[in-house]
């Protein structure tokens, strides 16, 4: 018990050094500036990524989205592959097999209500996920807003009830599986496409890159009636598949979390 | 006319909703034990957030604002309303009947407990 309370001491003194380093290295670079209004790094995003004529352009107005899935696309692609694997690792621990399927002990208000909700939460979770490239969101954020429906269900009716909806544990698992791999797919066409014509691409490219790649996503289609359908190349579609992926992986945590427990009586 | 009618209406219940959060804020602070202080929780919650959001409807509909922006408000203001009003009340009878089963908050001076009288609990 000791040990332990110094060593979380230590841990955070360790964490509020790295802190402070990174801070004074990252100064002495002229990255990031501690004075207000002069941010190099904030300007470079805030003035490409909404810019069509930048060579670092992501054709969105939503520039925290575009960082997320389009300049640092690597490291959001890492953040969900572990994400998969840890769900699905905790799977092979837990074991979903039997687990009871407890009586439920509410009334019937938080019943009624939590039906009048649910599809509220739905709705919410997947408008932040489809205006992710335009407004604040994204899906991370749908997913994990969405997230809180199933678990609604599963505090007031029970697992029984949840999985009578559909949310059973091989589905989500499948639903999970495929949106991580139809994000590899989406983020490796591009290579694929410049690998099989002779042309240089990158990984996880979205918009074609002047004298870099030629060959990207297109940023809009024109619909019939003469509108302008603004996707933004990958990151409305990784929107969607990271909201399939994250909303499928934190329902079945949470299932797991109570089956772990043994429901909650 | 019924755009004064409504900037009344709607200013009357933003400073009603502001009356009452303070009444809730102080009743929080201030009672003796938990089902009191949840009573007043919920003064706060539903007179001060709920009133407070419809007034804020009303007057953005009094408001003389061009295009489509005093109905998007409005519209938002409504459904966080409705959805207060929906989820605070069950919110607080979830939380009072755990504390009630559970035992963990007794209500100190109780006079009277029907729920025992009833054997419902």
């Amino acid at each position: 018990m000791r040990s332990r309370g110094a060593l979380e001491e230590l841990g955070l003194v360790l964490s509020i050094l790295l802190g402070v380093l990174l801070t004074y290295y990252l100064v002495r670079a002229d990255v990031v500036s501690l004075t207000y209004g002069n941010i190099p790094l904030a300007n470079l995003y805030l003035r490409a990524v909404p810019d069509p004529s930048s060579p670092f352009t992501s054709r969105s107005p939503e520039v925290v989205t575009s960082v997320i899935w389009d300049q640092r696309g690597y490291d959001t692609y890492f953040e969900t592959s572990v994400l998969f694997i840890a769900i699905i690792g905790v799977l092979y621990l837990a074991g979903l097999g039997g687990g009871q399927g407890n009586s439920s002990v509410s009334t019937v208000i938080p019943r009624v209500i939590a039906k009048i909700l649910f599809p509220v939460i739905v709705a919410v979770s997947v408008s932040v996920a489809l205006h992710g490239h335009l407004t604040p969101g994204g899906g991370f954020q749908g997913g994990s807003i969405f997230a809180v429906a199933p678990f609604l269900y599963l505090l007031v009716f029970g697992r029984r009830m949840l999985e009578g909806k559909g949310f059973r544990a091989n589905a989500l698992v499948f639903a999970r599986s495929l949106a991580v791999f139809l994000i590899t797919v989406v983020g490796s066409i591009v290579l694929v496409v410049g690998l099989l014509t002779g042309v240089p691409a990158f990984l996880f490219q979205n918009q074609p890159k002047p004298q870099l790649s030629p060959i990207g996503y297109p940023a809009y289609v024109v619909l019939p009636w003469g509108g302008i359908f603004l996707f933004s190349g990958t990151l409305m579609i990784l929107n969607v598949l990271e909201f399939t992926a994250v909303s499928t992986g934190f329902t079945l945590a949470l299932v797991i979390i109570d089956t772990v427990t043994g429901g909650r009586e | 006319m019924i755009d004064v009618l409504l900037f009344v209406l709607g200013s009357s219940l933003m400073v009603l909703s502001a009356v009452l959060s303070l009444i809730g804020a102080v009743g929080f602070l201030r009672f003796r034990n938990f089902f009191l202080r949840l009573h007043s929780a919920t003064v706060g919650s539903i007179g001060g957030g709920v009133y407070g959001l419809v007034g804020l409807a009303l007057l953005t509909l009094s408001l003389d604002v061009p295009g489509y922006l005093k109905y998007y408000i409005f519209g938002v203001a409504i459904v966080s309303a409705a959805l207060v009003v929906f989820a605070s009340p069950t919110g607080s009878h979830i939380l009072s009947r755990a504390a009630y089963r559970s035992g963990e908050a007794a209500p100190r001076p109780l006079i009277r407990d029907k729920l025992k009288e009833a054997g419902l609990e």
